[in-house]
């Protein structure tokens, strides 16, 4: 679980082949919203979030300052207004007076400033995206205490001082992970149990044998009552959850990547959007052969990137480089330009999690391909459990994963590589890529960060630590029961479900 | 045939309104279809306007694959639009307002159904186009849509025309308004030359204000000038009327004195006719003196008549002569009525005034001497003629004498003063050429009446 912590990466696998109880389980009220999910989410603490499941179910009972549109534009959430002084630095939140807590207390200033203090705090899984506050380095203790550039200013006004102007800041803001929660349960550490938050929908229960957690409408919620009165998220399988969504019990497949040819969508709706992904062979230049830089650029130059996507997920659009399709920095096509001659003899394993579906053939597609260019390879299907066990001790020489990102900028997906990142699981040093990282996130001029970027980015792909197999085009299945469903270009995480409702006549299940 | 005349304003407004309104309606309709085109021109303009505008930055952020901030840019201008917005590179749509589901999806154009002026029109939409790039930079290959619903900008389009139409009309309407009372104060010095030149046949001595248009005021100053050459012309001719007259007074005093002169002459031969008694002669030698008595009269009552102020004939209205001498008349009758039955508005006649008026106050004084109770005087009015009559319900006259006295050789005598001035009066009728008859009134007593020449 690790690997998706500490990197914020979201791995979309999927993956269980097989059943669980859910098929099985009692069946759900008429009017309950069912949602598959590849896992029940493995915290509610949103500073320890890094998996899809958790970020799915940390969106819905909590709210942040800001939150992306479904086209990323930044709107209103919690904050009301917000405003920027000229140089960039510092930022003014005025606080809704009508948003609340799920207990009734009123969200205020000072709720947000501990929010953002947890944020910031040693055990935080996402400090390295606030650590651009004023005051953020003096202050590594845990919550609590005051920061220099964190300030409310009065009951509904926050005021946010960063050290440096970090144009995407206010995209960390409505990020997944910049929730707001309230200060006066924060010191209970038994909180994160039963959890009070500030979103649409209000923590219901979890029933880890039943593989099922549920939420419900908040009916005080600032945005007004949300028109699902419950969501039921279900964990299942892949495989499970299509034949539970055919059989009319689940009408929600949004967390699971589906090929447009599914025939799932032979029956319900099809909502088809870029998402901000990039699936990708990891590699760890602490391993043999990959501590050496020709190896890598010559099996980064072997692995039949477009055949596998072509193979596997033939409507996704292929890999031009590690930034996904239409970010900054996706337009970075380097071709390094070597030439497999000899390729080592040592062993190379790459880990693929066993949960995804088509995990066996992409084994044999993998050994196949490769060991026709006399690479010594073995794929190994793994759980994932195991899989993300590794990658967190970083012992898997490769490893295959999604990428996602929380806010849509480079940085996000860029910070891995820095030498002193908890989360660089490719091991790179590069202080070259390290500082040219730190002025990226000082250079207010778009045209000047996006040359450091391209720069960053060269000097990523030059070192070969990711094979990059394709951009995921999301296929999301959705009940014809279903309506206001909107897909969010960034990922399914930011989908608004305070807007979705069901069909008053198709409650019935078939 | 009696024309049917209109006014000159009428006239030049009659003649007007056909190109007023024509000229209205097509400048009407040619100023709205000039706004309409601008109004929709704009619209294409403006759209064409904010993607050269836009398209440098959108260019920074296509090179940058920004698309988070192109769907925003998008958004915002299909906001302010409120038209779609997309935008396609390499074929494929890279940003676009409408659903997330066409991004990266191949751009499928809508179907052009004309093509104008650099915009294409589809069924539905009016399509801009652009192709993204910045200045002296290699092609991204990249093209921004703004597809304009068509419907609104059409409304919009038929309003701007509507309003346009109305507002022009409305305008002409106002100008044409203004134009009639143009026109109106225009022809006011045209109603002053007017007012002249009836003045010419007119008695009315008018005084002429000058006018401030030249031709105008030319005009003027000719007819006043014709005025004035009429009036002495008039004069002239009266002299020479009058002198005529005098010759013809000449005449008829020697015609006159034909008569007694015979007498004269038959008295002279009987009162030396040897053949006749003395008795005879002596009654005929007695009338002589009185005869010649009586030429001497009338040979001093002609020469009297010859002597007074000649007559100036000028042709006015006779009416008015005749009221003036009823009113005179009237201030010294107390008992005696004049009963004025003329009906006649105006009776043009060449006549002098004064003397007219002397005669009639003659005619009238001795009417209402001679009357019981009431003396009328009557007009009428032939072709070529006017006939003045004074009648009275008096006595009436020996209508032997009546000649005498019209000759002047009878004694009045003023105690009935039936006759009185009936030598001048007849006299100063022949002056005007005209005829002074005595007939027995309706009323029973004596009937005058003068008749004139008529213009």
């Amino acid at each position: 679980m690790n690997l998706w912590k500490r990197n914020f990466i979201i791995l979309i696998i999927g993956f269980l082949i097989r059943g669980t109880s859910y098929a099985e389980g009692q069946p759900s009220s008429s009017r309950d919203y069912v949602k598959s999910l590849f896992s029940l989410p493995l915290t509610l603490d949103p500073v320890q979030m890094n998996d899809g499941a958790s970020l799915v179910v940390g969106n819905l009972i909590y709210d942040g300052l800001l939150k992306f549109s479904p086209t990323l534009k930044l709107e209103s959430a919690i904050a009301e207004s917000w405003s920027t002084s000229k140089d960039g630095k510092t930022l003014t939140f005025k606080i809704r007076e009508n948003a609340k807590f799920h207990d009734g207390t009123k969200i205020k200033a000072e709720d947000v400033v501990a929010s953002l203090m947890r944020a910031l705090s040693p055990e935080s899984k996402v400090r390295k995206y606030f650590d651009c506050i004023l005051g953020a380095d003096e202050k590594l203790g845990a919550a609590g205490g005051s920061l220099i550039g964190l300030t409310a200013l009065n009951e509904h006004t926050l005021q946010i001082i960063l050290k440096y102007s970090f144009p995407p800041f206010l995209s960390v803001l409505a990020g997944a992970t910049a929730k707001i929660l309230p200060k006066k349960y924060l010191s209970n550490p038994e909180f994160f149990k039963n959890p009070v938050g500030s979103g649409a929908f209000k923590y219901s229960e979890i029933n880890i044998e039943k593989k099922e957690m549920s939420v419900v409408a908040f009916p005080e919620y600032y945005g007004g009552l949300p028109k699902l009165s419950k969501i039921i998220l279900k964990e299942s399988s892949e495989v499970d959850a299509i034949s539970a969504a055919t059989s009319g019990e689940i009408q929600d497949l949004a967390n699971w990547p589906l090929t447009s040819s599914n025939k799932i969508f032979l029956i319900g709706k099809k909502f088809s959007s870029p998402v901000a992904s990039t699936w990708i062979i990891g590699i760890n230049t602490s391993k043999k052969p990959f501590n050496d830089l020709n190896a890598r650029q010559m099996f980064k130059a072997s692995v039949n990137t477009e055949g596998f996507r072509l193979k596997f997920y033939p409507d996704a659009l292929p890999a031009s480089g590690y930034i996904p399709h239409g970010l900054p920095g996706s337009q970075v096509k380097f071709n390094i330009g070597i030439k497999v001659i000899k390729p080592p003899q040592n062993k190379i394993t790459i880990v693929i999690p066993n949960e995804l579906a088509s995990a066996q053939e992409m084994k044999l597609f993998l050994e196949s391909d490769l060991r026709k260019k006399g690479w010594n390879i073995e794929v190994v299907v793994m759980p994932w459990d195991k899989l993300i066990d590794g990658y967190n001790k970083k012992t898997h020489q490769a490893f295959l994963v999604s990428m996602n990102m929380d806010y849509p900028d480079a940085e996000f997906l860029l910070k891995n590589f820095e030498s002193t990142s908890p989360d660089n699981f490719s091991g790179l040093k590069n202080k070259k890529l390290d500082l040219l990282l730190k002025a990226t996130r000082r250079q207010q001029d778009r045209k000047k960060r996006e040359a450091l970027y391209l720069e960053a980015l060269k000097l990523t792909e030059e070192s070969a630590v990711t094979i990059n197999l394709f951009h995921p085009r999301a296929n999301y299945w959705i009940s014809n029961c279903v309506e206001g469903f909107e897909p969010n270009i960034l990922s399914d995480v930011y989908i608004d479900y305070s807007k979705v409702s069901l069909k008053s006549d198709c409650g019935e299940k078939k | 045939m009696k024309i049917n005349t209109i006014s000159f304003f009428r006239h030049v407004n009659n003649s007007l309104n056909p190109y007023r309104w024509v000229i209205s309606l097509v400048a009407a309709s040619l100023i709205s279809l000039f706004f309409a085109g601008l109004s929709l021109g704009n619209r294409i303009d403006s759209d064409r306007q904010m993607l050269s505008a836009l398209s440098p930055y959108l260019a920074t952020l296509v090179e940058s694959s920004d698309r988070p901030e192109l769907l925003r840019v998008v958004q915002s201008v299909s906001e302010a639009k409120k038209a779609d917005v997309v935008l396609v590179q390499d074929g494929n749509v890279l940003a676009t307002n409408k659903s997330i589901a066409d991004l990266d999806m191949p751009f499928i154009m809508p179907k052009i159904n004309f093509h104008f002026f650099d915009t294409d029109f589809s069924p539905t939409q009016i399509i801009s186009s652009l192709e993204v790039r910045r200045s002296g930079y290699p092609s991204l290959n990249t093209s921004l849509y703004i597809m304009t619903p068509l419907m609104p900008s059409i409304r919009n389009t038929v309003s701007v025309f509507t309003i346009t139409f109305f507002v022009s009309i409305l305008v002409s309407m106002f100008s044409a308004r203004q134009t009639r009372k143009a026109i109106k104060k225009t022809l006011k010095p045209l109603d002053q030359l007017h007012s002249d030149i009836k003045g010419l046949v007119t008695e009315a001595d008018i005084v002429s204000e000058p006018i401030y248009i030249r031709e105008f005021e030319e005009i003027r100053h000719t007819v006043n000038q014709t005025k004035i050459d009429l009036d002495n012309a008039k004069d002239r001719l009266a002299e020479e009327k009058a002198k005529k007259l005098s010759a013809e007074s000449f005449k008829c005093l020697i015609h006159d004195l034909h008569n007694p002169v015979a007498v004269l002459r038959q008295r002279a031969r009987l009162a030396n006719d040897p053949l006749l008694d003395s008795e005879t002669k002596a009654e005929a030698a007695a009338s002589i003196p009185k005869i010649a008595d009586q030429i001497l009269y009338q040979v001093t009552a002609a020469k009297k008549n010859l002597e007074e102020e000649a007559v100036s004939l000028r042709e006015a209205n006779i009416v008015t002569c005749i009221e003036e001498s009823i009113a005179q008349v009237n201030a010294l009758s107390l008992r005696k009525s004049i009963v004025n039955t003329i009906s006649e508005g105006s009776v043009i006649v060449a006549h002098d005034p004064v003397l007219l008026k002397r005669a009639l106050i003659n005619l009238l004084e001795n009417g209402v001497e001679a009357a019981n109770s009431v003396v009328r005087v009557s007009i009428l009015q032939s072709e070529n003629m006017a006939m003045i009559k004074v009648c009275d319900d008096g006595p009436g006259m020996d209508e032997t004498k009546i000649p005498i006295y019209f000759q002047g050789r009878g004694q009045s005598g003023k105690a009935n003063r039936q006759a009185f001035g009936l030598s001048s009066t007849n006299h100063i009728v022949r002056s005007h050429g005209g005829k002074l008859i005595y007939r027995k009134s309706d009323l029973g007593g004596s009937c005058f009446e003068i008749r004139l020449g008529v213009i």
